[in-house]
């Protein structure tokens, strides 16, 4: 999130991170759309941002805005749960 | 891997794999039938396929049952180590005479030892220490051992076999060749085979779930391995799932706190259509797997629960069941639970009890053993029978293989050990279509060879039936047998060859069957 400042770049980032490949335009459209939606969701319910982002048990960075981080924890618990993520073969 | 090859296989995947085209296949399948055969079957085959609906299922292979099934799901009562049929089923009146004297040579025959007992310099019989009592059946009634005092009660119900055998000697071995059908690892297991083959009778809930029971003694020598319930190179959804015995049954199976059920379902579907796009690229059915195995989970969410709410259940069952019923992850909680699993259309239910394995300190160990499973085991019965679902539920009771009439290690009067005896070991089986109140098959007045009534040892084979034995693989064609599924025919191509869960062998053994 400090490294990429627009939705695309953070994606292509993760995205890159993630799975070693750059995401194709049908992933890119699918993930900013969900990072929209998941972004706006928790600017208008902030409690429940604060809930999600107080799971784990590295201590979060308090500068990172609370809506955004949540938003950006469910696009890369997402990206983790691919089965490309986790099947190597 | 050959990547053209693979690509050719696509298209044959996507025909097994793809829901609708699997929904076509049973379509035409069934109208097929319908113009061609009789009634009866087709009555079988729509009482499955309504089953299927209860909670709305998975259908199995076209054609699968292949006859009128007598059970529709399976509970296994695994007793992991090797459970002594001497001290439990397999009475030997005379034996006590025959105290510390050494075992014939000729009952033993050269035959081959664990590593563990055959440095001895002696083998001497190690008659039982426990009191036999002849329970009435509908024969001339069967022998239980004062450990297992519910069990006995139950009797009537059961078809107690007491000539298993298996070429195994060792736990994991013989363990792997039960649940697979092979000594080595690898196979898929009978309940993944069973997934595959009849599908699933609930969507909401694993086809096949594996339950851990805690052990009162501590003693749990003996590992166990997921891939002992695994799918070996079956698609990895027929898989066991195997529930914990404490905290949340399934781990972080719930949401965080901060995540809606609804976003978390646009999560799903987003990582659904991601999943879907890999799949679409390369095909691989494991990508298929996986995007179901992720909306069971979803579904999970909401059924785990349900199921694991006990509130519903009353006093007297928890009575019939054994105090212990009220402690998550004892055997006979586990047992409660299997029956509501049953309940719920769970096809195959496998309930794993460890700490058979008695090398030594047989009276030390072996009555807490009985004492966690013999009352729970026969409540399942009664439970079962009292909801008349014991008709069509098969209830199967026993461990890997048997223990020797030898004692290993230091002999008491009061106490001994022994060593594991693969020729020959009781197993019961109960509902679901078999013979209630019977025995079957018998052993030497050392219960150390299988012998035919009259006494003469019978030479065990797996490429034929003997009457009066039932090896590992021919308890695993009965069991599908009474599933509606001939053992012959459920089959999966991998790497050029049709593996079945039987291998080349088994038997069903009609004898055992109403």
């Amino acid at each position: 999130m400090r490294e990429k400042s627009t939705s695309t770049d953070r994606i292509k980032r993760a995205f890159e991170l993630a799975l070693s490949r750059s995401a194709t335009s049908k992933e890119m459209t699918l993930l900013t759309a969900a990072a929209a939606r998941y972004t706006a969701h928790y600017k208008a319910n902030v409690a429940e941002a604060t809930e999600l982002t107080k799971v784990g048990l590295s201590p979060r960075n308090p500068k990172l805005d609370t809506a955004e981080l949540a938003s950006w924890t469910l696009i890369c618990s997402t990206l983790f749960n691919l089965d490309e993520f986790l099947t190597q073969n | 891997m050959d990547p053209i090859r693979e690509h050719e296989l696509l298209l044959t995947r996507r025909h097994f794999f793809g829901k609708s085209a699997f929904g076509v296949g049973s379509i035409a399948l069934n109208s097929l039938l319908r113009g061609s055969l009789g009634m009866g079957m087709m009555g079988a085959l729509e009482a499955l396929a309504s089953d299927n609906q209860k909670f709305k299922g998975r259908p199995g292979l076209p054609g699968m049952p292949s006859f009128a099934p007598k059970a529709k799901r399976v509970i296994v009562l695994f007793m992991n180590g090797g459970p002594s049929q001497l001290d439990l089923f397999d009475y030997k009146e005379k034996l006590g005479e025959h105290y510390d004297q050494d075992l014939p040579a000729e009952i033993r025959n050269g035959q081959r030892l664990t590593t563990m007992s055959s440095g001895q310099a002696r083998f001497p019989v190690a008659p039982s220490n426990y009191k036999f009592k002849k329970h009435a059946n509908n024969q001339d009634g069967c022998w239980v051992s004062e450990l297992l005092p519910h069990t006995a009660s139950v009797v009537p119900d059961l078809c107690v076999i007491k000539s298993m055998w298996t070429e195994a000697i060792n736990h994991d071995p013989a363990v792997t060749y039960i649940q697979t059908g092979s000594q080595l690892p690898g196979r898929p297991s009978l309940g993944a085979w069973m997934s595959y083959g009849l599908g699933s009778m609930n969507e909401n809930l694993p086809t096949y779930v594996v339950l851990h029971s805690k052990v009162s003694s501590g003693k749990v020598d003996q590992a166990l391995f997921s891939r002992l319930w695994g799918t070996g190179f079956l698609p990895s959804e027929h898989q066991g799932v195997s529930l914990r015995s404490s905290g949340d049954p399934v781990l972080y199976l719930s949401d965080p706190h901060g995540m809606e059920k609804k976003t978390r379902r646009s999560m799903l579907d987003d990582i659904s259509k991601l999943n879907e796009m890999q799949l679409n690229e390369f095909g691989d059915p494991e990508i298929a797997a996986r995007i179901k195995q992720y909306e069971m989970a979803y579904r999970m969410q909401t059924s785990v629960p349900d199921l694991m709410n006990l509130e519903g259940e009353t006093d007297e069952t928890f009575e019939l069941y054994g105090k212990d019923s009220r402690t998550p992850g004892t055997f006979a909680a586990n047992c409660l639970l299997a029956r509501r699993l049953a309940e719920r259309g769970v096809r195959f239910i496998q309930i794993f009890h460890r700490g058979w394995d008695q090398h030594s300190n047989m009276t030390g160990d072996l009555p807490s053993q009985c004492k966690d499973v013999d009352q729970a085991s026969a409540a399942l019965i009664k439970d079962l029978k009292r909801t008349g679902m014991l008709d069509d539920t098969l209830v199967i009771w026993g461990g890997e293989f048997g223990r020797t009439v030898y004692c290993q290690g230091p002999l008491s009067k009061e106490n001994y050990g022994r060593d594991h005896h693969p020729r020959c070991f009781t197993m019961w089986m109960a509902g679901g279509g078999v013979k209630p109140g019977i025995t079957y098959g018998n052993t030497d007045q050392f219960g150390y060879n299988i012998v035919d009534t009259s006494g003469n040892v019978l030479e065990p084979s797996v490429d034929t039936l003997v009457p009066g034995t039932v090896h590992v693989h021919d308890l695993n064609a009965t069991i599908l047998h009474l599933m509606g599924v001939d053992h012959t025919k459920l089959s999966y191509r991998y790497q050029g060859r049709d593996f079945r869960l039987t291998d080349v062998h088994g038997h069903v053994v009609h004898d055992l069957l109403k």
